[in-house]
């Protein structure tokens, strides 16, 4: 369970004045909940899973992931518990190095490391296991270096590599956005069966308002830092993207027309 | 020109392979251009040429000078990572003071080495009297850090450190402290530069301040050298490219001075050498008859990623990253 109290972030613009980032935001997600996230441009979505990840630190509230109070932990030793697929996909894995280093670096996650072999036998047989279901063939190309793999490939595998130790939290940040309409599917369908199958607590910023209702249990959307809206259940399930559409123009107002929300 | 003098190349190409393979784990590795080495070449030179006529024998001469030159890379990389001065910088400081440490550890710019026990005078004591001693020495040495190298980045700890060189924020993402990479990196390339430092100043007979200079460039020039001959595609030909590189390097060397180059030009030389390799790619681009794709390709291209909205929503996306 992540539960967020007060959270607030601030940004020096210069000249001595500062942007609010996130306004002290107040948020109880249940373990095992997935929850997607949707807002505008500046909305704060992105800020607020850099905060929840550790990049950067509140200026006030507190971060309590299960129970323990990670407020001031630093982004390496959060990663221990909190997965992690970036919008970029070169931002997920090492691409100098091949898929089962990256993979093998994947199952360390926030253990000590030592000066025993990276990239073993037993390591390499789950990682085809891991891999095979995707349907990419990566698990016959174990020692191809990771930046020969197309867009599409490389987030499968920042998907799969921050999932397989089945994280308490796993935090997607427009993960298929970079990515053609048809792969983007397949990222978000692979997403969907993971999540499921390994029940994890899941926030996912996306600027689709289709995916944002259809995925996942329940839907917030941001404001100027804020939660302006909070759907889930059968209010979420009657819920439409035009509605949805018509609660963004409520908060927004009138420059509605040229936010790219409009092209999903 | 001579076999001596150039067996004598060959064996400081080889002495030279182990400082071309610390100046790889942090320009190649950590993709940190580190000038500290300049500093801490002659500091295990320094130290060693110090400890040795003190009385102590070479070996564990060569050993303290291998962990001063730890710690003078520790130094530059805590001032990177707690103090946050750009990595170029904080090298360049720790060079400059190392020239100071250094004359004090020496008490005086030149400690000569003549009539004093060396590694090569112990292992003549010890029945090890061959014409290729010095060869032999500096190639099992040079083989020795080159495995050891292969294995420490097949590692756990090795694949934190090479990924926090290709991509930090994705290994922070997994739970590696990178600040403590860039340090420990930094420590270890330049503990084998202080190394090949100790090595070289008993194989010449002497240590002196001045020796650092231009250490970078001629690791960097063996490091570019050898990875233009050897494609670096894995840590083993990385690591065999280095060292290849450090002896063509001198071997270069010693033709330019037969060929009549003044040793007082070789820098300008190396650095020309250096600039060459390193604006490649640059001059490449620049001077390719070709300006960009054909009508086809972008044909292609565009068929294959119909959709213009998509890839226009992520560029926008990608502004938004606060």
């Amino acid at each position: 369970m992540l539960v967020l109290e007060k959270v607030t972030k601030t940004f020096p613009v210069g000249g001595g004045s500062v942007k609010v980032a996130v306004n002290r935001v107040d948020l109880t997600i249940e373990k095992g909940q997935f929850v997607t996230v949707i807002g505008s441009n500046g909305a704060g979505k992105s800020t607020l899973l850099n905060l929840i990840a550790g990049r950067y630190l509140p200026d006030r509230g507190r971060i309590v992931l299960d129970g323990v109070d990670i407020t001031r932990w630093s982004e390496h030793r959060r990663a221990r518990f909190i997965g992690r697929v970036f919008q970029d996909p070169l931002q997920g894995t090492a691409a100098s190095m091949t898929i089962e280093e990256n993979l093998s670096m994947a199952e360390r996650r926030g253990q000590r490391r030592t000066l025993a072999r990276g990239v073993t036998r037993s390591g390499r047989s789950r990682y085809r296991e891991l891999l095979a279901p995707l349907g990419l063939g990566l698990e016959s190309r174990l020692q191809s270096e990771v930046g020969l793999l197309s867009g599409g490939q490389r987030q499968s595998l920042s998907l799969i590599m921050a999932t397989m130790t089945r994280p308490s939290l796993l935090l997607l940040d427009e993960h298929t956005a970079a990515l053609d309409p048809k792969t983007a599917k397949q990222v978000l369908d692979l997403t969907t069966r993971i999540v499921g199958e390994y029940g994890l607590t899941t926030l996912m910023v996306t600027h689709n308002l289709e995916h944002a209702l259809r995925i996942g249990d329940r839907t917030i959307m941001m404001h100027e830092g804020g939660v302006v809206l909070d759907l889930s259940g059968p209010e979420r399930t009657r819920m439409t993207v035009q509605d949805l559409l018509q609660e963004f123009t409520r908060v927004r107002g009138a420059d509605l027309l040229d936010d790219r929300l409009l092209l999903t | 020109m001579s076999w001596f003098a150039l067996s004598g190349s060959i064996e400081q190409g080889l002495a030279y392979g182990v400082l071309a393979l610390g100046v790889y784990l942090t320009f190649r590795v950590l993709q940190f251009a580190d000038l500290t080495v300049d500093g801490s070449f002659p500091l295990g030179a320094a130290v060693a040429a110090t400890l040795i006529v003190s009385g102590t024998s070479p070996i564990v001469a060569i050993l303290v000078a291998f962990f001063a030159g730890m710690l003078a890379g520790a130094v530059t990389g805590l001032m990177h990572t707690k103090m946050r001065i750009a990595g170029l910088l904080a090298s360049i400081l720790t060079m400059t003071a190392l020239y100071s440490v250094n004359l004090r550890i020496m008490g005086r710019p030149n400690v000569p080495l003549l009539r004093q026990p060396t590694l090569f005078t112990n292992l003549s004591d010890w029945g090890f009297n061959h014409p290729l001693q010095a060869l032999i020495v500096f190639g099992v040495l040079v083989v020795v850090v080159k495995l050891g190298i292969d294995w420490f980045l097949s590692t756990e700890i090795g694949l934190a450190m090479r990924a926090t060189g290709d991509n930090p924020a994705m290994i922070r993402s997994l739970g590696v402290d990178t600040d403590g990479m860039i340090v420990l990196g930094l420590a270890f390339s330049n503990g084998l530069v202080a190394l090949a430092g100790a090595m070289m100043a008993q194989y010449q007979g002497y240590a002196d301040v001045g020796m650092g200079l231009g250490t970078i460039i001629t690791g960097l020039a063996s490091v570019i050298l050898g990875h233009a001959l050897i494609r670096p595609s894995t840590v083993f030909r990385a690591t065999l490219g280095a060292v290849i590189g450090a002896v063509l390097y001198r071997l270069a060397i010693y033709f330019a001075l037969g060929a009549g180059f003044a040793p007082t030009d070789l820098r300008i030389v190396t650095a020309a050498i250096v600039v060459l390799a390193l604006a490649g790619p640059a001059l490449k681009e620049r001077f390719s008859s070709r300006k960009g794709p054909t009508d086809q390709e972008l044909d292609a291209l565009t068929q294959a990623s119909p959709s213009g909205t998509v890839s226009g929503s992520a560029a926008t996306a990608g502004k938004e990253g606060m």
